[in-house]
C-alpha cells in the first residue's frame, strides 16, 4: 500500500511538454490570424483592418489578465471550490505579450484610424485627455500596470508552489530556476509569499477596475466623442470576467481529459463554474440594461445616436449584429444555465462557452466598427461582416499565438497549485494504492 | 382523507450522526422499512433512505416565474393599450420600460409560487402535529430513527438500533404524544 | 474542515449553540429596556411629526420650487439600501457557499425586513395625503384608470413591494426550523402555543428537509436578482430624468454597491452591541465582523470609484451642465455634506485596510458609524444639489430640512430599532440551525 503525496501527483500530472495537437491548433490559429489582418488591410481603404486589430486587442488585453484576476479572488475569498482552476486560470497570461503587441501596433498607427485625431474634439476636458501623445502614454501605461500587478501577483503564486518539496528539481532550467531559486527555508519562504500575495491579489483587483476602465474609455467610447456614459469602463471590464471565465470553463473541460485531471476538476466543480457563470451573466445583462435604460429614458440625441446607429436604424446592419450579440451573451446563456445537465455536460457547457466568448466578441465589434468603417445608410451585411470575419480571424490569430505560449506556460510549472494550502487541504487526502 | 392507523413501530434516538447512518444502512440490510428520520440539521444521506430524489419545488418556481413575467407584461401592455396616452413622449407600447414590470412580477410570483410548494409539498401546517414518533430532542441535538414495523418484529428492530449505537429505543405506539 | 476556515465553530456543541442562542430570548435587562423606551421615545416625535404634517400639509416641510424632494425622499433611499446587507449575506453568500455567514445572516436579514418595512413608510409620508396611496396601485376602477407604467415611480411601487415580501417570505421560511426549536424548548402555555402556529408543525422530517432545502435554494436564487434589480429600480428614479448628476448611465451599480455598504455598516453597528449584550461573542466571533469589515471596504472601493467616474465623466464631456454641477458640488451651498460623504463613505472605510483597525471592535464601530452618516449624506448630496442647481440659474434655489422632517428621520430610525429590539427578544436573533450545519455533525467515531 503506497499513499501518493500530492506533489508527487501533480508533478506527474504536468505535462513535458506542449502537447502537440496545442500547437497545430495553434498554429493553424496563427495562420488563420494573418489571413484576417491581411483581408481586412485588403478591404476597401484597409479600415476594417483597424477595426480587426482593435476589436480583437481590446478583448485580448483584458483575457490576458483576467485570469490571473480570477486567482487573485480565490485567494482573497478563500474560495474552496475552484481551486483547481487557479493555475489553469493563471496560465492565460501568456495572452498579455499579444495583447501589448496588439496596442502597439494601434499605437504607432493611431492616425490612421482613431476619428478624434483628424476632428480634433474642442470642447470639454476631452480636447485635452483626447490629444496623441497624452493617450499614446496612458494607454500604454495602464495596460503595463495591469499586466505588471497579475505578474507580481502570478511570480509570488508560483514562487510559493516552487517551496514546496520536490518542485524545484523537476525544472532546473528557466523559469523554474529563477522561481525557485534562494529558497533557503522552504516554510520561512512560503509564509512570505503568501503574506505579500494578499495585499497584491488587492491592488490587482483595485488595478485591473481602473486601467481596464481607462483603457475602455479611451480605447473605444473615445471613437465617439460626442457620446459619454460613466458605466462603459466597468461594462467593459465586466465583459473581460465574463468572456474570460467562459473561457475557463473551456479550458477546465478539454483539461480535464487532456491531463487527466478528473479527481481535481470534477463534474460538480464545472457544475460551480458554471453557476458562477450565470451569475456573470447575469451582471453582464444589468450593466448592459442599466446604460440601454438610461439612454433610453432620456432620449437625449447627444446620447441616443450611439444606440440608433447600432441597435435600432433598420437601414445599417449593425441592428442585426447587436440582437445576435444579446442572444449570445444574455438569451442563450440565461435559459441554457438554468439546467443543470448543460452545467454537467462537457459538450453543452463547451458550446455555451464558446457562444458567450464570441457575443463578447461581437458586443465589442458593434461598438468598435460604425465609427471606423463610417457605412452608409442602405449598407449590406456583407459590408458589416467582412470586416467582421477579418476581426474573428484576428482574434483566433491572437488566440492561437496565446495558446501556443499558454501550452509552453503550463509545462515550466507545476499544472496544479501545489503551494495552496487550500488546495492541498482539499486534495491532500492520499490515494491509497494496493 | 388520510386512513387513521394506528401508530406502529419502534423509535431510536441517537446523539450520533454516524451511528444513525449505520443503523439507516443496517435496516436496509435487514429490509426493514424507515418510515422517517428526524434531526435538528438536515442530514443529505439520511434522506436517500426515506425519500430520495430532487424536490420538485423547482418546477413550480419556474411556472410562477413565467406566469409572472407574462401577467406582469400583459398587465402594462394592456392598461396602457386603455386610453393610449403618449406619457412624457414615450410610445404607448414601449417593451424597454415594461420589462423592468415584467422582471418585478417574475421575481414576485416566483417566490410566492416556491412558497406555496413547499407548504404544500413538506405538508405544512402540519396538523398531525407532532405525531406519534416526535421527541422534542430532534430540534435540540437528538437525531430520530423511525422504522415501521409490526408488532412481532418490533423485538428485532429494537435490537438492531441498540446494535447501533442507539441512545434509547421506545416502541411509538407506547409512546403518549406530546402535548400540541 | 480546513484549518485555515476560521469561521470553524467545532469546539462548540449544538447543546451549547442552542442554550447560548435561547438565553438571548430570556427576561429583558435594564439595557434593554432602557433602549426600548428611548426607541419608543424616537418613534413618537416621530409620529407626532407624522401627524402634524398629515393635518397641516406638506408645505410644513421644506420642500418647494426646486428642491421638491429633499429630507424624506433621501431617508426612503438610505433605509432602502439598509436592507440590502440581510438579502446580500443571506442569499448571496449562501450561493457562494461562504461559511461565516450563518452566525450573522439572521441578524442581517431582520434588518432588512425591518429596513424596508421603514422604507415603505416614507411614499406614504411624501404624498401628505396618505389615504390616496390607492391611486398608484394598479387595480380595476370605474373610470378605467391605470398607473403609468412607463414611470420609474410605479416600478418603485412593484419592486419596492415585491422586495419587502420575497424579503419576509425567506426570512420566515429561514425562521421555521428555529421557531421549532424555540418551541420544543418553552414552557407549556399560550407562548408554547404561538410558537407551535408560528413554527407550522416543522418536526425535521426528511420529507420537510428535502423540499425545505430545495426551496431555500430558490428563495436565495430569486432573492439574488431581486436586491440588485431593487436598489437599481431607486436609482432610476433619478436616472430616468434628464437634469445633470442624476441622468447618468452608472447609477444603478453605483446605488446597489452604496447600498449593500450602508447595510454593512448598520449591520455591524448593529452586531457589535448585540453579541456583548447577549454574551453571544463565541457564535459571532472576530472573524465573522471582520470579514464583514472587508466587504464593506469593496463596495467603498466601488462607490470611490463610481465617484471618481462621475467627475471624470462631466470633465471629459465638456457639457456645461454637467460641469455646472460637479463643480457646484464640492464647492457650493452644500459642499460639507458633500466633503462628508467623500470622507465617510471613501476615506474613513480604508482604515479597514489595516488589520489592527479590522480586528479591534471600536475601530469597527466608528468606521461603520461613519459609512451610516456617510451614506445618509451620500443621498442628499445627489438628491438635493441636482435638484437646486439645474440647468437654468434663474431657478436654482436651497433647500433646508425643517423640523417636522427631522423628526421624522429620527422617527424612522426610532421605528427600526422598536423592531429590531423586539424581533430579538421574541424570536432567535441568531441562526441556530444553520449554525449547527455549519459545525462538523456531532459524532461517536470522532472524524465527522
Amino acid at each position: 500500500m503506497t499513499a501518493r503525496p500530492l506533489v508527487d501527483e501533480v508533478l506527474a500530472l504536468t505535462p513535458q511538454a506542449t502537447p502537440r495537437r496545442l500547437k497545430l491548433v495553434a498554429g493553424a490559429l496563427i495562420a488563420l490570424g494573418g489571413v484576417g489582418v491581411g483581408a481586412g488591410f485588403g478591404w476597401r481603404d484597409g479600415a476594417a483592418g483597424w477595426v480587426a486589430l482593435l476589436t480583437a486587442t481590446s478583448l485580448v488585453i483584458g483575457l490576458g489578465v483576467v485570469g490571473t484576476l480570477l486567482s487573485a479572488i480565490f485567494e482573497l475569498t478563500h474560495a474552496r471550490w475552484g481551486r483547481a482552476y487557479r493555475r489553469l486560470a493563471e496560465a492565460s497570461i501568456a495572452l498579455a505579450p499579444i495583447g501589448l503587441l496588439g496596442l502597439l501596433v494601434l499605437l504607432v498607427g493611431g492616425s490612421a484610424y482613431l476619428p478624434w485625431v483628424h476632428e480634433h474634439p474642442d470642447v470639454g476636458g476631452k480636447a485635452i485627455w483626447l490629444t496623441r501623445g497624452f493617450w499614446d502614454a496612458r494607454v500604454l501605461i495602464a495596460l503595463l500596470v495591469a499586466d505588471g500587478l497579475a505578474l507580481a501577483f502570478l511570480y509570488h503564486a508560483l514562487r510559493r508552489d516552487f517551496c514546496v518539496e520536490g518542485v524545484a528539481k523537476r525544472w532546473p532550467g528557466w523559469p523554474g530556476r529563477w522561481l525557485g531559486r534562494n529558497i533557503v527555508d522552504r516554510e520561512v519562504e512560503r509564509a512570505r509569499c503568501e503574506a505579500r500575495l494578499q495585499p497584491l491579489a488587492v491592488a490587482l483587483c483595485l488595478g485591473f477596475g481602473v486601467c481596464f476602465s481607462l483603457l475602455g474609455f479611451d480605447l473605444i467610447m473615445a471613437l465617439d466623442p460626442e457620446w459619454i456614459s460613466t458605466l462603459f469602463g466597468a461594462w467593459y471590464f465586466i465583459g473581460h470576467l465574463f468572456a474570460g471565465l467562459a473561457a475557463l470553463g473551456i479550458i477546465g473541460v478539454v483539461s480535464r481529459r487532456a491531463f487527466k485531471l478528473e479527481r481535481f476538476l470534477s463534474v460538480e466543480r464545472q457544475a460551480d463554474l458554471a453557476t458562477l457563470l450565470f451569475a456573470f451573466c447575469l451582471l453582464n445583462t444589468d450593466f448592459f440594461w442599466s446604460q440601454l435604460l438610461t439612454i433610453w429614458y432620456g432620449n437625449l440625441p447627444d446620447e441616443t445616436h450611439y444606440v440608433i446607429e447600432r441597435g435600432i436604424d433598420a437601414r445599417l446592419p449593425w441592428p442585426t449584429l447587436s440582437w445576435i450579440a444579446i442572444a449570445g451573451f444574455f438569451a442563450i446563456p440565461f435559459v441554457a444555465l438554468l439546467f443543470r445537465r448543460v452545467k454537467r455536460s462537457d459538450l453543452l457547457l463547451t458550446l455555451l462557452a464558446s457562444i458567450v466568448v464570441a457575443s463578447i466578441f461581437l458586443v465589442r465589434f458593434i461598438e468598435i466598427a460604425p465609427p471606423l468603417l463610417h457605412l452608409g445608410a442602405g449598407a449590406t451585411l456583407t459590408e458589416a461582416l467582412v470586416p467582421l470575419l477579418a476581426a474573428a480571424l484576428t482574434l483566433a490569430g491572437m488566440l492561437g499565438a496565446g495558446a501556443w505560449l499558454y501550452g509552453a506556460l503550463l509545462t515550466a510549472v507545476p499544472l496544479l497549485p501545489v503551494g495552496d494550502p487550500i488546495f492541498a487541504a482539499e486534495f491532500g487526502r492520499p490515494e491509497v494504492t494496493p | 382523507m388520510m386512513r387513521r392507523t394506528p401508530p406502529r413501530g419502534v423509535l431510536g434516538v441517537f446523539e450520533h450522526t454516524d451511528q444513525l447512518l449505520a443503523a439507516l444502512r443496517a435496516t436496509q440490510k435487514a429490509r426493514m422499512t424507515v418510515r422517517d428520520v428526524y434531526s435538528p440539521v438536515p442530514l443529505e444521506q439520511a434522506r436517500d433512505f426515506v425519500t430520495p430524489g430532487r424536490s420538485p419545488v423547482r418546477f413550480v418556481t419556474f411556472v410562477g416565474a413565467v406566469t409572472g413575467l407574462v401577467s406582469g407584461l400583459a398587465l402594462a401592455f394592456m392598461t396602457s393599450d386603455v386610453w393610449h396616452l403618449v406619457v412624457g413622449g414615450k410610445p404607448v407600447n414601449s417593451i424597454v420600460p415594461f420589462l423592468v414590470v415584467g422582471f418585478e412580477l417574475t421575481i414576485l410570483f416566483g417566490a410566492l409560487a416556491t412558497l406555496v410548494a413547499l407548504l404544500v409539498l413538506a405538508r405544512l401546517p402540519s396538523v398531525a402535529f407532532p405525531g406519534p414518533a416526535y421527541r422534542e430532542q430532534f430540534s435540540l441535538d437528538r437525531f430520530g430513527v423511525w422504522i415501521d414495523c409490526a408488532a412481532g418484529d418490533e423485538r428485532a428492530a429494537s435490537d438492531l438500533l441498540r446494535q447501533a449505537g442507539a441512545s434509547d429505543v421506545q416502541r411509538v405506539a407506547d409512546a403518549a404524544p406530546e402535548a400540541a | 474542515m480546513s484549518s485555515v476556515d476560521h469561521a470553524d465553530l467545532g469546539n462548540l456543541t449544538y447543546a451549547e449553540v442552542d442554550r447560548s442562542v435561547l438565553a438571548t430570548l430570556g427576561r429583558p435587562g435594564k439595557a434593554y429596556t432602557a433602549l426600548l423606551v428611548l426607541c419608543l421615545v424616537l418613534t413618537a416625535i416621530g409620529g407626532v411629526s407624522w401627524f402634524t404634517l398629515v393635518k397641516v400639509g406638506i408645505g410644513l416641510t421644506g420642500l418647494n420650487n426646486p428642491v421638491g424632494w429633499g429630507t424624506l425622499i433621501t431617508t426612503f433611499v438610505f433605509w432602502v439600501g439598509i436592507g440590502h446587507a440581510g438579502t446580500l449575506i443571506s442569499a448571496i453568500l449562501f450561493l457562494l457557499r461562504v461559511p461565516w455567514r450563518t452566525a450573522i445572516f439572521r441578524a442581517a436579514e431582520a434588518s432588512t425586513v425591518f429596513a424596508v418595512a421603514t422604507a415603505g413608510l416614507f411614499p406614504l409620508i411624501h404624498l401628505g395625503r396618505l389615504w390616496v396611496l390607492y391611486y398608484i396601485l394598479p387595480y380595476p376602477s370605474g373610470r378605467e384608470l391605470w398607473p403609468n407604467f412607463r414611470s420609474p415611480l410605479v416600478w418603485d411601487v412593484l419592486a419596492i413591494t415585491t422586495y419587502l415580501t420575497v424579503s419576509a417570505v425567506f426570512f420566515f421560511v429561514g425562521l421555521v426550523p428555529d421557531i421549532a426549536a424555540v418551541r420544543d424548548r418553552a414552557a407549556p402555555g399560550l407562548r408554547k402555543w404561538l410558537l407551535t402556529l408560528a413554527s407550522l408543525g416543522w418536526v425535521g422530517s426528511t420529507g420537510q428537509w428535502k423540499h425545505y432545502l430545495g426551496a431555500y435554494v430558490l428563495f436565495a436564487g430569486l432573492a439574488t436578482p431581486l436586491v440588485i434589480s431593487v436598489h437599481s429600480v431607486v436609482s432610476w428614479d433619478f436616472a430616468m430624468s434628464v437634469i445633470p448628476g442624476w441622468h447618468t448611465s452608472i447609477f444603478a451599480p453605483y446605488f446597489v454597491a452604496g447600498a449593500i455598504l450602508s447595510g454593512l455598516a448598520m449591520v455591524l453597528c448593529i452586531l457589535i452591541p448585540l453579541r456583548k449584550v447577549f454574551h453571544v461573542e463565541h457564535i459571532i466571533r472576530m472573524y465573522h465582523l471582520e470579514a464583514m469589515a472587508k466587504l464593506l471596504l469593496v463596495t467603498s472601493l466601488i462607490v470611490g470609484y463610481a465617484y471618481g467616474v462621475e467627475f471624470f465623466v462631466a470633465w471629459y464631456s465638456g457639457n456645461v451642465f454637467e460641469v455646472a454641477i460637479f463643480s457646484y458640488r464640492p464647492t457650493g451651498h452644500y459642499a460639507p455634506i458633500f466633503w462628508g460623504m467623500v470622507f465617510c463613505n471613501v476615506i474613513a472605510p480604508l482604515a479597514f485596510f489595516f488589520k489592527r483597525v479590522r480586528s479591534s471592535l471600536l475601530g469597527l464601530f466608528v468606521v461603520a458609524m461613519l459609512v451610516n452618516f456617510g451614506m445618509w449624506f451620500e443621498r442628499f448630496n445627489i438628491i438635493v444639489t441636482s435638484l437646486s442647481h439645474d440647468f437654468m440659474p434663474y431657478a436654482w434655489g436651497t433647500y433646508a430640512p425643517r423640523l417636522v422632517e427631522v423628526g421624522i428621520l429620527i422617527g424612522s430610525f426610532g421605528w427600526f430599532f422598536l423592531l429590531f429590539l423586539t424581533f430579538v427578544k421574541v424570536l432567535p436573533a441568531i441562526a441556530m440551525t444553520e449554525v449547527k450545519e455549519s459545525m462538523p455533525h456531532p459524532t461517536a467515531g470522532g472524524a465527522p
